[in-house]
């Protein structure tokens, strides 16, 4: 999870690990790719200093660019306009009600479940 | 299964009626025309034939009657011609003139080829007949006659020609009557088949289309059987399978019902989802609440699920899933159920908040996957009372750290509080079991006021809030006092008499969490506060002594175990968070008396051994997790009196003292591996730890510990088993065996079953 703000941070990633994910986090907008090796799930800030989501998005693509499974970037922020938005900014999904740390431990699941849904239809398409 | 609404339904509403038939294609339309046609062809037979026969049988008799009279007049003019007698052959053919039929007529002579007379117009291609004959044609007969004499000669020819027209004429009429009377008779004749057919066949026809179609309309119909032949067992067909068809329906809208009824008694919300996440009909009862699924409109699962966020994850995840899920075959389920949503919480952050669990369950037909049924529990109250629980711990936790931040402040002070509101308490209800003045408000007032400001100088929320609300009600006590020179309504009363009571039990409540709180429980209530200075002197003057100044002296001097343990309990969560564990403390004997030197040096003493059992003996979660124990670990002090002085026992549920690393670590000293390693780590210097940490490490701990028990007159002995965990003894110096044969501490098999 990449956001400006640590106490964000701290507590999803408190959240998020007692659910039972790994969590990596930073506030780090420059540089953040060399935390990507091994994340399935990139969660992005939109209103950052210097950059924003959007930016370090195309920061991100870039870097894994040459990457057989890259992880899917999902958009998170309070702003209800930039959050309906996610596929025009380039993110493969997005995460709604943010600050609602329950809300985002269900939106998690439901990302990596249909990461495996999508994976199970293109092996067996359905005549 | 179909609930209220499809109740008013029966069989077949929704599926387009069967058309009427209409009068150009009946039955009896075409069965009218086909017996009139068919009747109207045999009767126009049956009137030529009759006819023809008719005309033949006039013709006939004319030609009878014709015959007759030609030979007549052969007759007659044969004497004539025999005498040849011109005058009287004319006479004779003028005798035919009168008969009007006669069309010609001619009489030859023997041997003439040209008539001797004639009578009428000659045919065209006449000529003299050669005998006698007779030719019939359609308008006229022509005879002809060989006249002869009696012996036989032939005398001439005669020859006739008579008109039919009489007799055409007269068929042509009879003609017309048979033709008429015929069609007559086929009209009559189709009049009755088609009447008979119609009583006997369209009437019941109809009859059971009508029934069919009011059987289709879903009533329950029969039909009056009236006749034994085939439509009669058309009718008692039609009844039969009506009776069956209502039969059916019943047995299915019970099963409906029944179905129904077990749907709507099951805790969960049930419902039916098939392609597209399209719900069924069936759904029960508390599905119509918990999911709002009344609505008549199409209703689409993810829809239902995620009102608030229909196009976010969540429900793109079910889309999918049930994409996938839906024409799966029945085998894959197991793998497919896995990906399923596990929960879902609608209207987050209303009142209206739900929070349910769900389980789906495949509904299959020839192996494949057609739909889903949906059992969503509502766990919103569950949930609720779960995180009110949790509050609940935590407030009581946080009251507990509060109390004992108090009473590491000086709880004689609280107990001097809480009793001082007991008593004030107890005036307030005197002064209101007689009859108020204003002064007795005032003081009412002042006593509640107290009382509150005390409470929350001490931090006690739950007291000060009913101090509080008991001065409110005082104040108002009080202004009715002022304002009015009458007794104060017994309502009013009656609410500061509550608001008594829940101040005591508040009262109450904040002992119990003193006594709770306290290291030395129930005793704190009963403290006095001397000075520790006072105590000291009073020992030095009397302490020696063996009577019983000497033994009470030695009480007082005495502190209870529980003091030197009250900060332990904190400290513990706080050394094993330090080191990524997690351990806790428990303390029995908290009221048992310590001797002064004793409980000099105890607090520090029972400090280093407990950080020593969280840094060496409690082991990390994981590590507790494989070796079969609980996640926490747990240390145990324990003092229980003794004759010669209490023996005091720290117990931990680690891993036990590691034999191999002490004696490694004992011969790096140039100490004696062979000494038991329970006595190798009570000596100064030998730590099997690398680098000295915060809670140990330092290897001069446990050997200063030693040195301070032996200067009160204490040893100290440690037992460990590997695995299990370490019991550290404190024990009073002692020579006879009587002690050393008590029960003197907790068994490691003990602590384990905590």
């Amino acid at each position: 999870m990449i956001d400006d703000s640590d106490a964000v941070l701290a507590r999803v990633a408190n959240r998020l690990g007692a659910a039972g994910y790994e969590v990596v986090t930073t506030n780090q907008t420059v540089g953040a790719a060399r935390h990507l090796p091994g994340c399935e799930l990139v969660i992005l800030d939109y209103h950052m200093p210097g950059i924003d989501g959007q930016g370090v998005l195309e920061s991100l693509r870039a870097a894994v660019s040459s990457w057989p499974k890259p992880p899917l970037f999902y958009l998170y922020t309070s702003d209800r306009a930039i959050s309906s938005s996610y596929r025009r900014l380039g993110f493969d999904g997005g995460f709604s009600n943010k600050g609602d740390d329950g809300t985002l431990v269900r939106q998690v699941d439901a990302a990596f479940r249909l990461i495996r849904i999508k994976a199970l239809a293109k092996r067996a398409p359905k005549g | 299964m179909p609930d209220q609404r499809a109740e008013q339904q029966r069989s077949g509403p929704s599926k387009p009626r069967a058309p009427r038939a209409s009068a150009l294609t009946s039955l009896g339309t075409k069965l009218a025309l086909t017996v009139v046609l068919v009747l109207a062809i045999a009767s126009a037979i049956i009137g030529v034939t009759l006819s023809e026969r008719a005309r033949a049988s006039v013709i006939e008799s004319k030609a009878r009657a014709a015959s007759m009279m030609v030979d007549l007049f052969a007759a007659s003019v044969a004497p004539v011609l025999d005498f040849d007698d011109q005058e009287a052959l004319n006479a004779e053919l003028g005798n035919l003139r009168a008969n009007k039929d006669v069309l010609y007529a001619a009489v030859w002579k023997a041997g003439q080829e040209q008539p001797a007379v004639e009578l009428g117009a000659r045919p065209a291609l006449a000529i003299r007949p050669s005998g006698n004959r007779a030719e019939l044609s359609e308008k006229h007969i022509e005879y002809a006659r060989t006249v002869s004499d009696p012996n036989g000669k032939a005398l001439g020819v005669v020859a006739v020609h008579l008109s039919l027209a009489n007799e055409n004429a007269e068929a042509r009429r009879l003609q017309r009557r048979i033709v008429g009377l015929s069609a007559l008779v086929a009209a009559a004749i189709a009049a009755l088949v088609i009447a008979v057919a119609r009583r006997q066949v369209l009437t019941p026809l109809n009859r059971l289309a009508r029934a069919a179609r009011r059987l289709e309309g879903g009533e329950r119909v029969q039909v009056e059987v009236r006749s034994a032949d085939e439509v009669g067992n058309l009718g008692r067909a039609f009844n039969a399978m009506a009776a069956a068809i209502v039969d059916r329906e019943q047995r299915l809208e019970a099963l409906n019902k029944r179905q129904q009824e077990l749907f709507d008694h099951m805790r969960q919300a049930v419902v039916v989802v098939g392609e597209g996440g399209v719900l069924d009909e069936v759904r029960s009862r508390h599905a119509l609440e918990v999911l709002d699924a009344e609505s008549p409109e199409r209703e689409i699962l993810w829809e239902l699920l995620y009102p608030d966020d229909p196009n976010g994850v969540e429900a793109e995840a079910l889309r999918e899933w049930l994409t996938l899920v839906i024409g799966a075959p029945s085998t894959d389920w197991d793998q497919l159920a896995e990906l399923s949503p596990a929960s879902a919480v609608l209207h987050k952050g209303t009142p209206g908040e739900r929070m349910l669990t769900l389980e789906f369950r495949p509904i299959s037909d020839e192996g494949v996957i057609k739909r889903l049924l949906l059992l969503a529990t509502d766990e919103t109250e569950k949930r609720r009372l779960e995180r009110a629980v949790e509050q609940q711990e935590q407030e009581h936790v946080r009251q507990m750290a509060a109390m004992r931040r108090l009473i590491a402040g000086g709880g004689q002070l609280l107990v001097r509080v809480l009793d001082g509101a007991r008593e004030r308490l107890g005036f307030c209800r005197e002064t209101l079991q007689r009859e108020l003045t204003l002064a007795d408000a005032e003081a009412f007032f002042h006593h509640a006021h107290t009382i509150k400001g005390e409470a929350r100088a001490f931090d006690l929320g739950a007291l000060g809030t009913e101090a509080s609300l008991l001065e409110d009600k005082v104040a108002e006590l009080r202004r009715w006092l002022r304002e009015r020179a009458a007794a104060p309504p017994r309502p009013l009363l009656a609410e500061l008499g509550e608001c008594l009571d829940r101040t005591e039990r508040a009262v109450q409540r904040a002992a119990e969490l003193l006594v709770e709180a306290s290291p030395i429980g129930p005793a704190i209530l009963e403290q006095v506060t001397v000075r520790r200075s006072d105590i000291d002197a009073l020992l030095t003057l009397a302490g020696e002594r063996r009577d019983q100044l000497g033994r009470v002296v030695s009480r007082l001097a005495s502190r209870p175990f529980g003091e030197s343990t009250f900060n332990l309990a904190e400290a513990v969560v706080q050394w094993a968070t330090r080191s990524g564990k997690r351990a806790r403390l428990a303390c029995e004997g908290g009221d048992v008396m310590v001797p002064p030197a004793l409980a000099r040096v105890l607090p520090g003493v029972l400090s280093h051994l407990v950080r020593n059992a969280v840094a060496h003996g409690i082991e990390a979660p994981e590590e507790r997790q494989r070796a079969g124990k609980l996640d926490t670990g747990l240390v145990v002090l324990r003092a229980v009196p003794g004759e010669r002085g209490p023996v005091i026992a720290i117990t931990d549920d680690g891993r036990g003292l590691d034999r191999d690393a002490v004696r490694n670590r004992a011969v790096e000293l140039g100490l004696d591996a062979n000494m038991p390693a329970a006595d190798l780590v009570l000596i100064h210097g030998l730590t099997t730890r690398d680098r000295a940490e915060d809670l140990a490490g330092r290897g001069v701990g446990l050997s200063a510990v030693r040195a301070e028990l032996e200067s009160a007159g204490y040893a100290v002995t440690l037992t460990s088993e590997s695995g299990r965990g370490t019991i550290v003894t404190l024990r009073p110096v002692a020579t006879g065996s009587l002690i050393e044969t008590m029960d003197l501490g907790p068994k490691l098999s003990d602590t384990a079953a905590r």
